[in-house]
């Protein structure tokens, strides 16, 4: 078996959230330093627009911490972090639709990468992952994208998405068959 | 389970860099092209978005953020609303003791069966509807030993603090 290899640990994220709690606003910067580059390319895979990854990201912690209280140390901050910036992604994306702007979270339509100002250059993989990845339903999409994109084991993601460890690996297996055959074709 | 099923468990860990393959992964790896598909899949997955994450901000989300935090703060951490659900909490409690009647107080022996013994053994006759009907009129039915029980007149008797009690005996 492979070996596993130890991240670094800097101060654990229960730490950092009880001393939010208590007033300590630099606590907030570690937490959005350390999962800032994550998240943005999670809700990237998801389908939003490179331009957008910003303000997701500021409406993702600004709810996250302004409902610390509701965190509970059951879950890994990291996951409820996660859905929370799920959540962004689609609202913004619903209002954007409300304005007459289409994006791809949760429509299955393939994400529109091309983004005017030259932000991002992805690559040519890139761009065909990104296709597939938005021809999956979004349990599926979602799924892979916290294994394969974050790493995350499948007990996390089960709490994170509200389903079980075996439902996510199932899910899992689903994402990687259809996206092998998306992008092959 | 399969090499290739372990092989999958383990490539995200491979792929960021936390884990690493033995000979015998490798070896399985270069023989088998459903893995191989499937380890350029999580690789490239791996790697998703690295110029997005990069072009993040961080120092501007986290003094946006800050900001409307201050002009919105956080909510205090509160406790389990108690005090809002006491009444409810509370109403459903005396009404359950008045239905159920709770343990007995006094475990001597009861020379005289009880009235509700006999009802109950009436309600092996009674079809579904019927049961349903008298389940309607349970709590306006007088209970043979309510006064027994000692429960107060009225749940506005009780104090704020015997009402805690009363919903602490009954998460116990």
């Amino acid at each position: 078996m492979g070996a596993l290899l130890i991240d670094p640990v800097g101060p654990d994220d229960a730490s950092l959230v009880e001393a939010f709690q208590t007033g300590d606003e630099s606590a907030a910067g570690v937490l959005v330093r350390r999962y800032s580059p994550g998240m943005a390319r999670y809700v990237y895979g998801l389908g939003a627009p490179p331009s957008d990854v910003d303000d997701i990201l500021q409406e993702a912690f600004f709810r996250a911490f302004k409902a610390i209280h509701t965190f509970r140390g059951d879950s890994s901050f990291r996951g409820w972090l996660f859905r929370i910036a799920a959540n962004a992604a689609r609202d913004l994306h619903r209002r954007g639709r409300r304005r007459g702007v289409v994006l791809s979270i949760d429509d299955h339509e393939i994400p529109d990468v091309a983004d005017p100002s030259g932000e991002a250059e992805a690559s040519e993989a890139e761009d065909a992952l990104n296709g597939a990845l938005g021809l999956l339903p979004p349990k599926q999409r979602d799924v892979f994208l916290l294994r394969a994109q974050q790493g995350l084991p499948y007990d996390e993601i089960a709490v994170t998405l509200g389903t079980t460890p075996g439902a996510a690996r199932v899910h899992y297996h689903h994402a990687v068959k259809r996206l092998k055959e998306a992008m092959t074709r | 389970m399969t090499s290739c099923e372990r092989l999958s468990d383990l490539m995200p860990e491979v792929a960021r860099g936390r884990a690493t393959w033995t000979r015998t992964d490798t070896a399985h790896l270069a023989a088998c092209d459903t893995c191989q598909d499937e380890w350029d899949l999580v690789r490239g997955a791996a790697s998703h978005g690295t110029a997005i994450g990069m072009q993040v901000n961080i120092d501007r989300i986290t003094g946006r953020v800050l900001q409307r935090l201050q002009q919105e703060p956080a909510a205090p951490v509160r406790q389990f609303p108690v005090r809002r659900l006491a009444w409810p909490i509370a109403i459903a409690a005396g009404l359950s003791l008045m239905i159920w009647g709770g343990p007995p107080r006094n475990p001597a022996p009861n020379p005289m069966p009880t009235t509700t013994v006999a009802v109950l053994h009436e309600l092996d006759d009674l079809t579904p509807a019927e049961l349903e009907a008298m389940l309607e009129l349970v709590p306006e039915t007088p209970v043979a030993n309510y006064r027994t029980l000692e429960t107060p007149e009225s749940l506005s008797d009780l104090s704020a603090e015997e009402l805690e009690l009363l919903l602490s005996s009954m998460e116990d």
